[in-house]
């Protein structure tokens, strides 16, 4: 374990089943490649998340949750973060890597509709 | 069986990128990184056209397969430092307002990214010096844009 870096949340790994295989052809689950180091510690490039959208009607966002969002900044690309704290519908992502991260420190707080989901599974590479 | 079968799928599941930034959050960029490792790569292919073995017998064949082996991985290894730090600087540092300064960016980023891949590929002293010249343009074109002409200077 790398000294400053988030321990990470062991029920979110899983192995491949079939269930998840079919929520994913369905769509009720959606899926993303990590690429980058700055949430090493937990994840690592090239694993592979799964998340469901977030529901309007429900949003269940807490401190230590992942989440997927759409960068601030650049159209169409998504970032990986964890809620590092809320304020007031505002969230405060940080990468794991500390060391290594463009994450709320730079980017400010994220807006609610930027969040798009909730990391429920990762499969490492 | 299927396990090992669902974990090749999903390994080889079709998926959209999603991204850990891993660029510095000060913001730091400096080509000077690429530049130290095209530098090793134009190096390690000289060191390699030059390499002969010592003679024809077992130990200094051995010898002349280890040492080749041993410059060919790290030239491999450096190209491709190199390709990384050049994507780093092409994606994150530079802006599309760039690019009404330096129109040919996309291109000469391009280039040099197969350069890399180039001297990988083959041991050709050529390809590695065209490498170092793409790197010593970029490393023009980035510090003109913050201003500043820093000049070229070399490890080597």
């Amino acid at each position: 374990m790398i000294a400053g870096l988030q321990q990470a949340n062991k029920s979110l790994f899983q192995k491949p089943d079939l269930l998840t295989l079919f929520t994913l052809i369905i769509g009720y689950r959606q899926h993303l490649r990590v690429v980058g180091n700055s949430m090493e510690g937990t994840l690592k490039e090239g694993d592979l998340i799964t998340y469901k959208k977030l529901n309007p009607k429900n949003i269940d966002l807490k401190i230590g949750d992942i989440v997927v969002a759409s960068h601030p900044k650049i159209k169409n690309k998504l970032i990986i973060k964890r809620i590092n704290m809320i304020y007031q519908n505002k969230f405060d992502l940080r990468g794991d890597n500390s060391m290594s991260s463009t994450d709320s420190r730079e980017l400010g707080l994220i807006e609610l509709d930027l969040i798009i989901g909730k990391v429920d599974k990762i499969f490492s590479k | 069986m299927l396990s090992e079968t669902l974990t090749s799928i999903f390994n080889k599941l079709p998926a959209k990128s999603v991204h850990a930034h891993c660029d510095g959050p000060c913001g730091v960029y400096d080509p000077a990184s690429a530049r130290v490792a095209a530098e090793a790569v134009l190096s390690m292919t000289k060191k390699l056209i030059a390499l002969a073995p010592a003679g024809n017998d077992q130990a200094s064949i051995s010898a002349y397969n280890n040492t080749f082996s041993r410059f060919v991985a790290i030239k491999e290894e450096e190209s491709q430092k190199t390709k990384k730090e050049l994507l780093i600087l092409w994606t994150d540092y530079f802006k599309p307002e760039h690019l009404a300064t330096y129109p040919d960016l996309h291109d000469t980023f391009w280039k040099a990214a197969k350069l890399c891949s180039a001297c990988k590929v083959s041991i050709d002293q050529t390809k590695a010096e065209e490498l170092l010249a793409a790197v010593q343009k970029i490393h023009s074109m980035f510090w003109s844009s913050k201003g500043r002409s820093d000049s070229w200077i070399t490890a080597s």
